[in-house]
């Protein structure tokens, strides 16, 4: 049986501590065009990357190299010059990565890809990124879900909750769709108070950098390795403890 | 035009990550911040001690007389681990309290307290609230990948969300 308290730590795990990969650094070759290079900067941190694969990268601060290295971080370079005397949209399709793996997500064949910038004749963009793994906890371009929605015992059997109403309550608010997964309440039965709530709806939408069941299987495995490291350093604050205070009852 | 380098994540308007999880965005980059000063005017054996946390969990002082009340400080831990480790560790009937508390929003700690039977201890108590949490997640996950292999779910439909009414 889930609990209610695990079921919210799995949500807020899963909004902000599963690591993606997104564009953490710009250098800025050449930027001819409208908009200032902090916020070219800005929108393409807030591009999706392809992160099934992130295992595989490390996190910079976990990493040998001294600022950052093909085992820590991806490059994406840009460039495109406008040419022509119709105006030039620069999307997330012009990035080219240096690893096959980290791609600037794209829903299919025909996905325009997320625009960047306009460019007039003459306008000019050169540009190389770094992207790293991080979680949504540093910021919030590293969170791999637009939203998680919760929920449990949609007919309110728990009393949980306390509708505030103007005349008629099932008017007033509709069930959820999650309600057609429950059987209704029979209206005659007493409250049971003893139930606690043991099936919880969860329905998210992810910005695309990975799949809805990948977030949540790298959020359970998240969790789980956060309990196994605080654990461990438990022990060992323990263990040290033991040795300061050698007289400890037990 | 000289290349100039830009780090993204500094510039931004922190977005909200979700209602009520502000705080702890604050706090983290609270934290970034004392460390990059850190960086910068100091030798790099501190920067060291700078990242890493010295001790992730610090048994209060003041309570290592009695074995069966304790309270512990985790820190750059939130309400993700502190409510269900709270939880976990009431569900023990050797247990006669816990409790959890962030003390402060701009600082990365979170205290949890427990109080025992005399059975037990609290750092036993602790132990197995982290024993059983571990069983409880591995449990989640193994059911999980059992009925996404058995391939019965679909995607719901673009800009639709299951739940909406």
């Amino acid at each position: 049986m889930l609990y209610d308290s695990v079921a919210n730590s799995l949500r807020r795990v899963m909004i902000a501590e599963v690591p993606t990969i997104a564009i953490d650094m710009v250098e800025i070759e050449t930027n001819t065009t409208v908009l200032a290079d902090e916020f070219i900067a800005h929108r393409l941190g807030m591009i999706p990357i392809e992160s099934t694969d992130v295992e595989r990268i490390k996190y910079t601060r976990d990493c040998t190299c001294s600022q950052y290295c093909p085992e820590c971080s991806v490059e994406l370079t840009l460039h495109v010059k406008c040419t022509e005397d119709r105006t030039r949209d620069v999307t997330s399709r012009e990035l080219v990565s240096s690893n096959p793996q980290f791609q600037p997500v794209l829903t299919d064949k025909n996905d325009s890809g997320i625009l960047i910038v306009k460019l007039r004749k003459g306008h000019e963009l050169s540009l190389k990124c770094i992207a790293k793994k991080g979680v949504a906890k540093e910021h919030a371009k590293w969170s791999p879900v637009s939203g998680v929605a919760f929920e449990y015992d949609p007919y309110n059997k728990l009393r949980h909750t306390h509708y505030w109403i103007e005349e008629d309550e099932k008017k007033e608010w509709p069930l959820s769709k999650n309600a057609a997964l429950e059987a209704p309440p029979d209206p005659t039965a007493p409250f049971d108070y003893n139930a606690k709530p043991d099936r919880f709806y969860f329905s998210s939408e992810t910005v695309g950098s990975l799949q809805p069941e990948e977030v949540v299987s790298m959020a359970m495995k998240t969790l789980l390795d956060k309990l196994a490291y605080v654990q461990m350093q438990l022990k060992e604050e323990v263990d040290t403890k033991k040795q300061d205070h050698t007289g400890w009852g037990y | 035009m000289s290349p100039s380098k830009t780090r993204t994540h500094n510039e931004d308007i922190d977005e909200d990550v979700s209602s009520g999880d502000e705080e702890m965005v604050l706090a983290e980059n609270q934290e970034l911040m004392d460390t990059d000063e850190v960086n910068e005017d100091s030798a790099d054996v501190e920067v060291e001690e700078a990242i890493v946390p010295a001790d992730k969990i610090e048994i209060v002082s003041g309570s290592n007389s009695d074995p069966t009340c304790m309270t512990f400080c985790f820190k750059e831990e939130d309400h993700t681990l502190g409510n269900s480790l709270r939880h976990m560790i009431m569900k023990n009937p050797s247990v006669d309290y816990c409790g959890y508390s962030i003390p402060h929003p701009s600082e990365a700690k979170m205290n949890v307290h427990i109080q025992t039977t005399e059975q037990t201890n609290a750092v036993a108590a602790l132990n197995k609230g982290f024993d059983d949490l571990t069983d409880l997640c591995q449990h989640v996950i193994t059911s999980f990948k059992k009925e996404l292999k058995s391939g019965n779910f679909e995607y719901s439909p673009e800009g639709k969300w299951a739940s909406a009414a």
